[in-house]
């Protein structure tokens, strides 16, 4: 495997929708490169219009790329043999009204190229991972929001495909599903499977990927891994107390739900390891101390912001 | 190539399932029903009235369903965002296009051989006899209906307005219907030099469709010669093979936002 066999490359790709009636249009996006290493899940984040969905139909070759090239397992993305290995759910997805689901699993999964052979079997295993067993016979108009992305996801995976583009897959989906769709991701991840996502809810992200590129007005601000991240530290302490006695205490105090909950934050180190200490000489109950790790939302706000200035 | 498959399979159900089939089915029933009645009032030969109201229905019905279902074919695919879950497939646009055509023409299809059976059935009722012109008649239909259907393909393809599509697509019917009018202002030298010169070329340019009018040869139980049944289907494959060449031209540089 060389070093260039990365699931996705996107090399210096900018793109410029028409211009409309509404006035000559400004460029969408302007020299994104990005890299998707092999098994690895890849979160793609960005504000409303930052240009994420506009970056997925490039690769899918919806769109009419002019600059920059994008490569599928090191496949020109125009290809059929790149598409053949990717499998895409789209943002708010929408269906054949008149369709059931398992027709519209057999449509695709035939489109996709499964042999008829193994389509039932491919159909119900896929059914399977996304708990939807139940509303086969269904007709899809009838479906909520939040199966509808399941059957979303369904189809994605349904072909067995080696990388996964996913356009804000979590939308729509209950607590439990969105934990459901994310131990899927990590179960593909362990198989090998590549995913592409983009998203803008980051508590989603933050434990799931390997890495995360910002977006901002169409153009990559930063791009880091996550685990340097959570080795990373920001410099800051933080002490949570349940207060019982009337003792003061220093550092920026915030109240925190429940009975007389605080936390208090400090920069300085020594700071915090003595009101540490006076906390633990008084009645008060020390529910926690640790370092701050800084956050995916600090980074994220901090990214697109000083994009602005 | 063979992915086409599914997607006019996807069409052709999707035609099934909704009403407008239904509702021109039933239309069309009540059409000849009036003139079996009208024929018995008429004087004269009421199986002959049959056979050109039934005829007329059945052609009338069959192209209205193409432009009607054809006209949102694209447009709903793309509007809902249903094609780009499909062109992220493994599937080339050539294979959407000539899916859609083939599920439409299918469908169409089904529909004419419906209401053959009914009108055949009926014309053996009052004659006693099977009448082949009358086949014959329509299967001139049937080559009629594959122009029509790759000439909705057509206007899909390079517009995107249903409305406009299948007022494009009804021009041509009608234009194709007509063409020879244009021969006629030629010939009687109404119009001359470059403006006949240009009214040639649309002459040619149009869809012949004159040609593959027979109701006269089956009301009068004339059978067309083998020559024309030739002619005529080659004419018809070749001009919505050129047809469905140019949409997929256009089609193949869309962009799908
Ligand atoms: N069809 C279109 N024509 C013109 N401009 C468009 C079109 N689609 C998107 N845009 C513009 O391109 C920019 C990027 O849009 P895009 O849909 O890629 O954003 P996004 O990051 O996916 O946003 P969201 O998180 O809301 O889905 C926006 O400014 C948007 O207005
Ligand atoms: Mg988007």
């Amino acid at each position: 495997m060389s070093e260039h066999d990365a699931a996705l490359t996107i090399k210096s790709l900018s793109y410029r929708y028409k211009s409309n009636w509404a006035g000559p249009s400004k460029p969408a996006l302007k020299d994104v490169t990005l890299t998707v290493e092999r098994g690895e899940i890849f979160g793609f984040l960005g504000q409303s219009g930052s240009g994420k969905t506009t970056t997925i139909k490039c690769i899918l070759n919806l769109l009419n790329i002019t600059q920059g090239t994008i490569q599928i397992f090191s496949i020109p993305h125009t290809q059929h043999d790149a598409r053949a290995r990717v499998g895409y759910l789209p943002e708010r997805p929408y269906f054949y009204d008149h369709l059931r689901v398992r027709e519209l699993l057999e449509m695709y999964g035939r489109l996709s190229g499964i042999p008829s052979t193994k389509l039932t079997e491919r159909i119900d295993t896929a059914l399977e991972q996304v708990s939807l067993n139940d509303n086969m016979k269904a007709p899809l108009h009838s479906l909520s929001k939040g199966q509808t992305q399941r059957v979303a996801m369904a189809q994605a995976i349904v072909s067995r495909p080696e990388l996964l583009i996913l356009d804000e897959p979590f939308s729509g989906l209950d607590p439990l599903g969105r934990k459901q769709f994310k131990d899927l991701l990590f179960d593909f991840k362990k198989k090998g499977t590549s995913v592409f996502l983009s998203s803008h809810i980051l508590e989603d992200i933050q434990n799931l990927c390997d890495h995360v590129s910002i977006m901002s007005e169409g153009t990559i601000k930063r791009t880091l891994s996550l685990r340097e991240l959570s080795n990373s530290s920001s410099g800051s302490f933080e002490l949570i107390l349940q207060k019982k006695s009337s003792e003061k205490y220093e550092g920026k105090e915030t109240a925190l739900p429940g009975d007389s909950r605080v936390s208090l934050v400090y920069e300085n180190e020594q700071i915090a390891q003595r009101e540490l200490q006076k906390a633990l000489a008084h009645d008060d109950v020390v529910e926690a101390y640790h370092v701050l790790h800084p956050t995916l939302e600090e980074l994220f706000v901090e990214t697109v912001k000083g994009s602005d200035a | 190539m063979r992915k086409f498959i599914p997607i006019a399979q996807n069409t052709y159900r999707e035609s099934l399932r909704s009403k407008v089939l239904y509702s021109l089915l039933l239309f069309a029933a009540l059409l000849v029903g009036a003139s079996i009645f009208f024929g018995s009032v008429t004087i004269g030969d009421q199986v002959k009235v049959i056979k050109d109201f039934g005829l007329f229905a059945i052609s009338l019905f069959t192209v209205t369903y193409i432009i009607i279902s054809g006209a949102s074919l694209f447009h709903k695919e793309i509007s809902r965002k249903t094609l780009h879950t499909l062109l992220a497939r493994p599937v080339s646009r050539w294979e959407f296009l000539f899916g859609k055509f083939a599920g439409l023409l299918l469908t169409a299809s089904v529909m004419l051989l419906l209401m053959s059976l009914g009108l055949t059935l009926l014309s053996i009722a009052f004659e006693g006899t099977l009448s082949i012109p009358l086949l014959m008649c329509f299967y001139s239909i049937f080559l009629e209906l594959i122009i029509i259907c790759a000439a909705v393909i057509f206007f899909s393809s390079i517009v995107v307005t249903p409305m406009l599509i299948g007022l494009f697509t009804f021009s041509l019917y009608l234009a194709g219907r007509s063409a020879s009018l244009l021969l006629y202002l030629i010939d009687n030298e109404f119009v001359t030099g470059f403006g006949a010169s240009i009214l040639k070329g649309i002459y040619a340019a149009l869809p012949h469709l004159e040609m593959l009018n027979t109701v006269n040869e089956a009301v009068y139980n004339v059978p067309q010669s083998a020559t024309h049944l030739a002619w005529s289907t080659l004419y018809a494959g070749g001009y919505a093979l050129v047809l469905l060449l140019l949409s997929r031209i256009a089609f193949e540089s869309r962009e799908f936002s």
